[in-house]
């Protein structure tokens, strides 16, 4: 694990601008919440820390290592995203195993990680299945084993839980939560759904039009937002919030 | 209580539509296979059952008369007395079509991945040319000797042509498959595990579109062992690819033995269908 920074981020795309100027950084252990309405930017923020996009200006280092130009694939970036994007052609095992294969991790030790982790995300008895078996919670636990299997420097989510249904989202929020907790990892949580972003992160930036609005604890944000744009987003069929622990 | 009208008649009147459909097309099928055991069709039914002589002769194990060319049956091996024999112009000729396929395979699959996966100006063109099958295989046939004098008569010429004129085939069997899949998050997922672009593309992207590329592949083999007008256009010496042999036999022969070449091609076309399925469900397999 690893603390990111993200320094003056922009990225353009011709004339349109995707993100302008947004700075924040993610502590070692620490979840980040990246909120904001579709279009906003969030996603192409992840995108330029898992190495898919070249921000146009700006850094991108995790710890004291630049990164900006590092491939995605010498980053150590775990993606989970609403797709699951599990790969269909191996079984459930042998997709958890692919990242360590890559890395030249021997097939044994692979095996054996691989059961470790799914057995903590509750799907052990599923190793050897054929992923498009699965539920849809159970591929998005896969879609987590996959992306923790490589001890990444941080976790990328994407919208991970939508698509799913209130009650399962309900459960499997409390779940990955504490497993995410449990382990330490660092984290990125991209999300439209405020009362997601509450429970599940440490801290939360709020994006709107490409530019960061506020960052800060749950708390802040819910109470004392710092623009109006904030204080509309996060009220808006703002959750009651009774089973947040201040 | 009374059911809906539609659900009391509708289940049944799908199946017998659907039964009186295939029945329909199945029918001239079994027929000619019926068909080419028989020693006489003068009538709407065969009849003089049972002979394998129409087979032997189609097949080239029987002396034949006049412009009716064996299959070219060569000694594969002898042991201990017994010779095992193959048709070698037969699975020559079958070959050829597959050839078409395998260079579909080689460049096929990338255009449709490049459609499907990225945005770049002339995409729509591309993808336009690649899919429209644009040209008839006469007008094609006529074109490329002129263009590659060099290529007219040679096997390699068969192949790239069939290659050509079956791709929008291929293109569009494995583009629809790599659409309906999330192509850029498994792209994502595996780059970010530490995969090559190179090794995501062979090792989960390909496979993962495996039905796509095995339907497309069998689309492709059919259609171009069928291509009569190419084949007569192009081809002048030598081994006959199928389609030229099933016409053969179709215009020069009795009917229960053009029963019976049609019968053997439809058993070619069975055999190939299974053996591309299966080398599509194992060749792809990426179990480790």
């Amino acid at each position: 694990m690893a603390r990111v920074t993200l320094n003056s981020i922009q990225k353009r795309y011709g004339e349109t601008t995707a993100v302008d100027d947004v700075s924040f950084t993610v502590d070692d252990g620490e979840i980040v919440g990246v909120l904001g309405p579709s279009g906003c930017g969030k996603t192409t923020t992840l995108r330029t820390v898992a190495g898919f996009e070249t921000p146009t200006a700006g850094t991108v280092s995790f710890d004291d290592r630049d990164v900006t130009h590092v491939p995605p694939e010498n980053r150590n970036v775990g993606l989970v995203f609403q797709e699951y994007a599990l790969f269909d052609n191996m079984t459930v095992r042998e997709n958890v195993g692919f990242g360590p294969k890559m890395r030249g991790v021997e097939r044994s030790e692979r095996r054996e990680r691989a059961t470790t982790l799914l057995e903590m995300l509750d799907i052990g008895d599923m190793a050897d299945r054929d992923p498009t078996t699965l539920s849809g919670g159970q591929q998005q636990r896969v879609g987590l084993a996959r992306a923790l299997a490589i001890e990444p420097a941080i976790l990328c989510l994407d919208e991970p839980m939508t698509g799913l249904d209130a009650k399962l989202k309900a459960r499997l929020r409390d779940e990955v939560g504490d497993l995410l907790s449990e382990l330490d990892v660092t984290g990125l949580y991209v999300t439209h759904d405020q009362e997601e972003a509450m429970l599940m992160c440490d801290r939360i930036a709020v994006m709107n039009d490409g530019r960061l609005e506020q960052v800060g604890t749950p708390r802040e944000v819910y109470e004392s937002p710092a623009t109006e744009f904030v204080s509309e987003f996060v009220a808006l069929d703002a959750p009651e919030l009774p089973f947040i622990q201040w | 209580m009374s059911t809906a009208p539609s659900r009391r008649f509708g289940r049944g009147l799908v199946t017998a539509t659907l039964l009186l459909v295939v029945g329909f097309l199945m029918v001239p099928i079994g027929l000619t296979f019926v068909g080419s055991f028989a020693g006489e069709w003068s009538g709407v039914f065969p009849s003089e059952f049972v002979t394998l002589q129409n087979w032997r002769e189609v097949l080239g194990l029987a002396d034949t008369i006049g412009s009716q060319r064996s299959m070219g049956w060569d000694t594969l091996f002898t042991v201990g007395g017994y010779t095992l024999a193959v048709p070698s112009e037969l699975l020559f000729s079958v070959g050829l079509a597959l050839g078409g396929v395998l260079i579909n395979l080689v460049v096929g699959v990338p255009i449709a991945y490049g459609v499907a996966r990225y945005d770049f100006r002339g995409d729509e063109w591309l993808n336009a040319i690649s899919v429209l099958p644009l040209v008839p295989g006469v007008i094609l046939g006529v074109a490329f000797l002129r263009a590659y004098p060099n290529l007219s008569g040679t096997s390699f010429g068969l192949i790239v042509g069939y290659s050509l004129l079956k791709a929008p085939f291929m293109v569009m069997a494995v583009r629809s498959e790599f659409e309906s899949m999330p192509l850029r998050r498994l792209e994502e997922s595996a780059r970010s595990l530490g995969a090559s672009w190179p090794r995501t593309f062979l090792t989960v992207i390909v496979p993962n579109a495996r039905s796509g590329i095995v339907s497309g592949a069998i689309i492709c083999w059919t259609l171009a062992a069928a291509e009569f007008n190419f084949s007569y256009i192009v081809w002048a010496k030598g081994t006959q690819p199928l389609a030229l042999f099933l016409q053969r036999h179709i215009s020069n022969s009795s009917f229960t033995k053009a029963a019976a070449a049609v019968s053997m091609f439809f058993c070619i076309i069975v055999a190939i269908t299974v053996l591309l399925q299966q080398v599509g469900s194992r060749g792809f397999d990426a179990r480790s």
